[in-house]
């Protein structure tokens, strides 16, 4: 007998090893196979507000934002939800690379996999407006990402650099509307040299004005946009969640 | 009984193993050898401190029987946990591995292999060509070395080393690539006359 052999044999006898139960490597496969799921999901929830993000965002208006050399757009990206997406499908890759045949996939294939998987999902769950839910719970729970939120949305309610969100609340003749801000702050904007569609200018619509602060309350619009449907009030409800929670915004 | 486990395949032994301790012997037996002549190729390490690796190896490999997954050899299977308590030990241990004074035949296997991409001035005496060899071959990050060490050594196909390494056969093929060019640029870096580069 070798001396490897028999000091394997010797060993296995004097301190009474045992081969591991077959459950505890079941579970184990489980588990693996649990967390990268979990994994999935989140990452889907977190692509889920951003298609929410992106498609919720009047780009034409973000462009205009820009400040310090800094484009708009890079202003109100939801980078957050960029880093969250991107920590759950790393977390995913390696845990599927931690199944039992996660390896014989090449790691392009597991990348692009996940993100398939989650960019179908995220679709879902955009459709089912679970973003919103998501946003409320985070606002409710956790100040730090409300404050976030808050700063991200101020990016959009600046007259002085030519964007005025609000709803439209009087109309004073063909060249004269009161808009009300996202901060229930009322604004004369003259529209008579401003471009619009048809059916825009009516009570109660919800609208982007672009153009010049005038004075501390008036506004000359060069264009009056549509918002999304009720876009404001979902902002102004969501305003006051986060400021229940953080305290009013600037 | 001898010839009778000679006979049986892995997975009858492994059943057997999971019954009975004794019946563990002849998994060791098959074994023994290539994971002592893997792990020393692999390491560089002294035979007694591969002993200690290998038993060790042994050991795991018992303990994780019920993990053992039949679509996979048993072969590559005891590889990998070889391959893994190699690196864990070189770790721990944190020894820089030195060539060995071995005249390691298998050597020359690399290097017919490596004829075809490099030409070896043939007055070289086949004792220093496996020296070089082991030489490059210990200089080289343990990545590119097991790559090496598996395919041209232990003779494994790129499944099987797939299975080992725990990567892709894609990866494996680049890995080797990787790993011949890094052999070459390190025979150069170190100026051996006989090997000649393009």
């Amino acid at each position: 007998m070798s001396d490897v052999k028999k000091s394997v044999l010797d060993t296995i006898k004097k301190e009474d090893v045992k081969p591991k139960p077959k459950w505890w490597f079941a579970l184990m496969h489980a588990l693996v196979w649990a967390l990268a799921g979990v994994s999935v999901l989140i990452g889907s929830v977190a692509m889920a507000v951003v298609l929410h993000e992106v498609f919720g965002t009047d780009w034409v208006v973000a462009q205009r934002l820009g400040r310090d050399g800094i484009p708009g757009f890079l202003l109100v990206l939801p980078y957050l939800w960029f880093v969250a997406l991107g920590v759950t499908l790393l977390a995913a890759y390696f845990l599927y690379k931690n199944t039992e045949k996660g390896y014989k996939k090449g790691p392009v294939m597991i990348v692009v996999g996940t993100m398939v998987i989650s960019l179908v999902f995220g679709s879902v769950l955009y459709e089912r407006q679970v973003p919103e839910r998501v946003k409320d719970v985070m606002v409710e729970n956790l100040p730090p990402f409300a404050e976030l939120e808050m700063r991200r949305q101020e990016v959009f309610m600046a007259p002085e650099r030519g964007v005025l969100v609000g709803i439209i609340t009087d109309i004073q003749g063909e060249h004269l509307i009161v808009v009300n801000d996202v901060r229930e702050r009322e604004w004369s904007v003259d529209i008579a040299a401003a471009r619009y569609g048809d059916d825009l200018i009516e009570m109660e619509k919800e609208v982007v004005c672009l153009g010049e602060k005038k004075g501390d309350a008036g506004f000359v619009a060069a264009e009056v946009r549509p918002l999304r449907e009720r876009a404001l009030k979902r902002l102004i409800d969501f305003r006051k969640k986060v400021e229940r929670k953080v305290g009013p915004g600037a | 009984m001898f010839k009778d486990h000679l006979q049986k395949k892995d997975a009858e032994l492994v059943a057997e193993a999971l019954k009975d301790a004794e019946a563990f012997g002849p998994i060791v037996e098959r074994y023994e050898e290539k994971l002592l002549r893997y792990v020393r190729r692999f390491t560089g390490l002294s035979k007694q401190c591969c002993e200690d690796v290998v038993q060790e190896v042994f050991l795991k490999i018992y303990r994780n029987l019920n993990g053992f997954n039949p679509e996979m050899q048993f072969s590559s299977w005891a590889y990998r946990i070889a391959h893994n308590e190699a690196i864990n030990y070189l770790r721990k241990n944190k020894q820089n591995v030195a060539p060995l004074e071995t005249d390691d035949e298998e050597m020359g296997d690399l290097l017919d292999v490596l004829h075809a991409d490099v030409d070896i001035v043939k007055d070289a005496s086949k004792g220093e060509l496996r020296k070089a060899v082991q030489e490059v071959l210990y200089e080289m990050p343990v990545k590119y070395r097991e790559v090496l060490v598996l395919r041209y050594l232990e003779d494994l196909d790129y499944t099987s080393m797939g299975d080992v390494l725990k990567k892709s056969v894609g990866t494996i093929g680049t890995l080797l690539n990787r790993a011949k060019e890094r052999f070459k640029r390190t025979a150069q870096k170190k100026n051996y006359s006989f090997f000649h580069f393009e």
